[in-house]
Parts: structure tokens; C-alpha cells; sequence
């Protein structure tokens, strides 16, 4: 239990952290949904065009090694096998 | 051909002239089905950078293109239509604090003429001087903007279902947050005082 305890400690901010930077880091916080920038052909009028997309913001990187934290911390609470 | 024949006939004719210049003065509906009209809006603060943007416009402005000093209307904006990408930062900015969207539904910008005014390759450029309301609250404000007239292009954007003329108007100006009461007591370090506001909307009179 220890064991798998920290192992989950590492996987899951470098997955975490492989997330959020696969995404292209995004500093602010995270956005439901994304501004897409399009053109009007006639108008030559820029607008905007929301889709519905998930883009995790620091919120990931910071809850992810928070568990972490809190997994490794865990490890140490636990009995060992005799 | 006598004198009196002469006189009326000049009389007709002058009449006529002046009624068609009056006549080419067109009132453009600025509710556009396409929802491309829209203002974006920044707030470039040291710790946060918020954008985003609204699209529900809609007003008439009067336009002469040979008297584009003579421009006037009014433009509103439907405020439940302000967009950020965070769905929970754009029920705040909906909410009591910031827009106060339900007892303030519209933003709303009207002018009696341009000022200022000079012809450009792509339009006008000029002065609107008008007042503008944001959530309640009433200011004189003096905005450039931008006209571009686009005589019978009305056709091509909508597929030919109607014919007609566009008037394009653009604007790029900032307001203050605390001038409208908005959210006056949030931090500046956080969310700017100063909105910029970037207008560009296309109306059309149809023939």
C-alpha cells in the first residue's frame, strides 16, 4: 500500500504537469471553452466564436503535485507490514 | 419659352435635387442574423489578463454618405451576451458585483453627428461625440471611429436575399471601471480600471 501510494505520488503530477503542458501551458485559469477568431468575408469584420473546450489552467499543475503531496505524506502514516 | 416657364422650371428642378440628397440619406439596422457584429473588450491588469467579448448589437444609424457629418443613432448592446472563456468568470462578470446583467440588460451609445470628419481610402475616420451608458450610468464621451460605406453589398451578404447597402463602423476606445461603477472596490492589480473596447459592427439598409 505504501508502495503504490508513492508511486501514485509521481505519476500524478507528471501527468499532471505533461496535461497541462501538452495543452500549451496556460497561466491563467482553466477555460471551458475556447475564443476562436474569424474573419467576415464581405465586412472584413474580426468576431469571435466560442466552442465548447476544456484548456486546464494552473489549477492542474498545482492540484496535481498538491496530491502528490498529500500521497507521499500518506505513505509515512502507514503501518509497515510485519 | 417665357419668363414664368423658365422660374418654375428651375424651382422643379432645384426641388427635385434636394429631395434626392435627402433621399440618400439611409437608416442602417445594426441587428445583424449573422452575429458577426461584436465588441471585445481587454483588462490588461499586472496579475491577470481578461479579454473577451459580446455580440448582441443592435440600433439604427441615420448615414449620408455625402454628409457623413450628419451620422446619427444609437447602437445598444445586449449585455447577457458578454463572453470570457471561464464559464464561472463570466457568471461573475454577469452578476451584481460587475454588470449587474439583470437590472442592466443593455450598454447603450447614441450621437447626434460627427465631428471631425475626413475622407480616408477605406471610409471616414471621425469623432462621435455622444453618451454612452454602461449599468445605469450616463456619460458624455467624445469615441473615434471608423465609417466604411460598402454601397451594394448588401446582396453578397446575404446570399442575394436581400439587396442593398452596409455601413461598417469600427472604434477602439477605453472606459474607466470605476467611472460605471463597476466593481469599483476590485483590486487594480487583478482586474484593470481601464476597458479597452473594441467596436466593430456592420448594418444594412435594404432597397
Amino acid at each position: 500500500m505504501k508502495k503504490t501510494l508513492r508511486t501514485l505520488a509521481v505519476i500524478i503530477p507528471i501527468l499532471g504537469i505533461s496535461v497541462w503542458i501538452a495543452q500549451g501551458p496556460n497561466l491563467g485559469w482553466t477555460k471551458t471553452q475556447i475564443e476562436v477568431q474569424k474573419v467576415d468575408d464581405i465586412t472584413g469584420i474580426e468576431y469571435s466564436e466560442y466552442e465548447d473546450r476544456i484548456t486546464f489552467g494552473v489549477e492542474l499543475p498545482v492540484l496535481s503535485l498538491g496530491l502528490s503531496a498529500l500521497l507521499f505524506g500518506g505513505s509515512f502514516l502507514l503501518k509497515k507490514k510485519s | 419659352m417665357n419668363k414664368k416657364t423658365i422660374i418654375t422650371s428651375l424651382v422643379t428642378v432645384a426641388s427635385t435635387a434636394l429631395w434626392s440628397v435627402s433621399l440618400q440619406a439611409e437608416d442602417f439596422n445594426f441587428e445583424d442574423p449573422k452575429g458577426v457584429n461584436n465588441v471585445s473588450f481587454s483588462m490588461d491588469a499586472p496579475l491577470e489578463f481578461i479579454s473577451g467579448s459580446a455580440n448582441g448589437i443592435s440600433g439604427i444609424v441615420t448615414f449620408d454618405a455625402d454628409h457623413p457629418k450628419k451620422t446619427s443613432g444609437t447602437i445598444t448592446l445586449n449585455t447577457s451576451t458578454l463572453m470570457v472563456s471561464n464559464s464561472m468568470m463570466k457568471d461573475h462578470m454577469h452578476g451584481k458585483n460587475w454588470m449587474d446583467v439583470e437590472n442592466h440588460p443593455t450598454i447603450e451609445f447614441s450621437t447626434d453627428g460627427l465631428s471631425g470628419v475626413e475622407e480616408t481610402s477605406k471610409g471616414y475616420t471621425a469623432t462621435a461625440a455622444g453618451t454612452l451608458t454602461i449599468k445605469g450610468v450616463s456619460k458624455e464621451v467624445e469615441l473615434p471611429v471608423t465609417l466604411t460605406y460598402l454601397p451594394g453589398k448588401l446582396g453578397a451578404r446575404s446570399n442575394g436575399r436581400m439587396q442593398g447597402d452596409l455601413l461598417v463602423i469600427r472604434s477602439t476606445f477605453t472606459v474607466l471601471r470605476s467611472d460605471y461603477g463597476i466593481n469599483p472596490k476590485a483590486p487594480e492589480d487583478k482586474v484593470s480600471n481601464q476597458i479597452e473596447l473594441k467596436l466593430s459592427i456592420a448594418g444594412y439598409a435594404a432597397k
